[in-house]
């Protein structure tokens, strides 16, 4: 080995560990971003184009309308729920433990 | 999980960079960094000359390199094109930094009168390291950029070319100006002391 590639040799020798962990954790942050990307901007993108145009609603709206239309009974969703369960007898009472001297 | 075939750790820079792309897992660009990391900061603090700037820039040179990783075409090695990607970097960082600076060492006359007579690659190589380390950082940063890539990386002369843009011819007469430079330099500090070290 000569000179020069000792001295580079050295300066290998001091690279950070813990650069390690930055580099690591700063790859997870944008493979986390990458999925959110993937999984929201696409749709939100569709949304709005559809909005500005108009037309036939993105399949991503179809797909949300029909589970919707799904959960909801029209005749009932607006009316309260009538039947309430009886409180307990002792709801409201406290029982203050006086401290004995 | 270790591979029927081979332990991870054996694959080569190709396997690991396809399984990287079929699986997308950070494990593989993990084995990348750790192969390649104190080579790319050594390269960093040799051309940026500060250890904050080269821990810096080696951080974002693996970045860049897991952005790209999946467009990357395997004409040339991983490590050229890890490598090349370092020196551009660097270069831009002290472009940007320092506008005036020339990159190369342009006239060679200027420093020599025997412009043509090539100098041994032992000027570098058997100089006095601590020497070495101070004619470094007072050369051009595309000086240094080529010496590392011909001596310490080990590149041919079309793929130092390719890398920074020029010509083979451009290249080889700027390997000739560097090492005169590093000579001129360390005529100017050290006088016309030996160059060798007598201790290796």
């Amino acid at each position: 080995m000569n000179n020069f590639q000792r001295l580079i040799q050295e300066r290998e020798d001091m690279c950070p560990p813990e650069l390690e962990f930055q580099v690591m954790r700063e790859a997870s942050t944008l493979g986390h971003f990458g999925d959110m990307v993937s999984l929201f901007v696409l749709n939100t993108m569709a949304t709005v184009v559809h909005i500005v145009t108009g037309g036939e609603d993105p399949k991503c709206l179809r797909d949300k309308r029909q589970r919707l239309a799904a959960e909801m009974d029209e005749r009932t969703w607006r009316q309260p729920q009538m039947h309430i369960e009886p409180l307990p007898e002792n709801h409201g009472t406290r029982n203050w433990a006086v401290p004995q001297p | 999980m270790v591979s029927s075939a081979k332990k991870i750790s054996e694959l080569s820079d190709s396997e690991v960079i396809a399984r990287f792309r079929l699986a997308q897992e950070q494990a593989y660009f993990t084995i990348l960094y750790r192969r390649y990391a104190p080579k790319v900061f050594a390269k960093c603090y040799s051309m940026l000359s500060d250890e904050g700037m080269a821990r810096d820039a080696t951080q974002e040179i693996f970045i860049k390199i897991l952005m790209n990783l999946t467009k990357f075409n395997e004409q040339s090695s991983f490590s050229t094109w890890l490598y090349s990607i370092t020196y551009n970097f660097c270069i831009d960082i002290i472009r940007k930094k320092k506008k005036l600076q020339l990159l190369f060492t342009e006239d060679v006359s200027r420093i020599r009168n025997d412009a043509d007579e090539d100098i041994s690659d032992s000027v570098l190589l058997e100089m006095k390291q601590e020497r070495l380390s101070t004619i470094l950082d007072l050369l051009p940063p595309g000086d240094k950029a080529i010496l590392l890539m011909k001596y310490i990386d080990d590149l041919q002369i079309k793929d130092i070319a390719e890398s920074l843009n020029k010509t083979e011819s451009a290249i080889k007469m700027q390997i000739m100006r560097a090492k005169i430079k590093a000579q001129s330099l360390h005529d100017d500090l050290y006088g016309k002391d030996s160059i060798a070290d007598t201790d290796l």
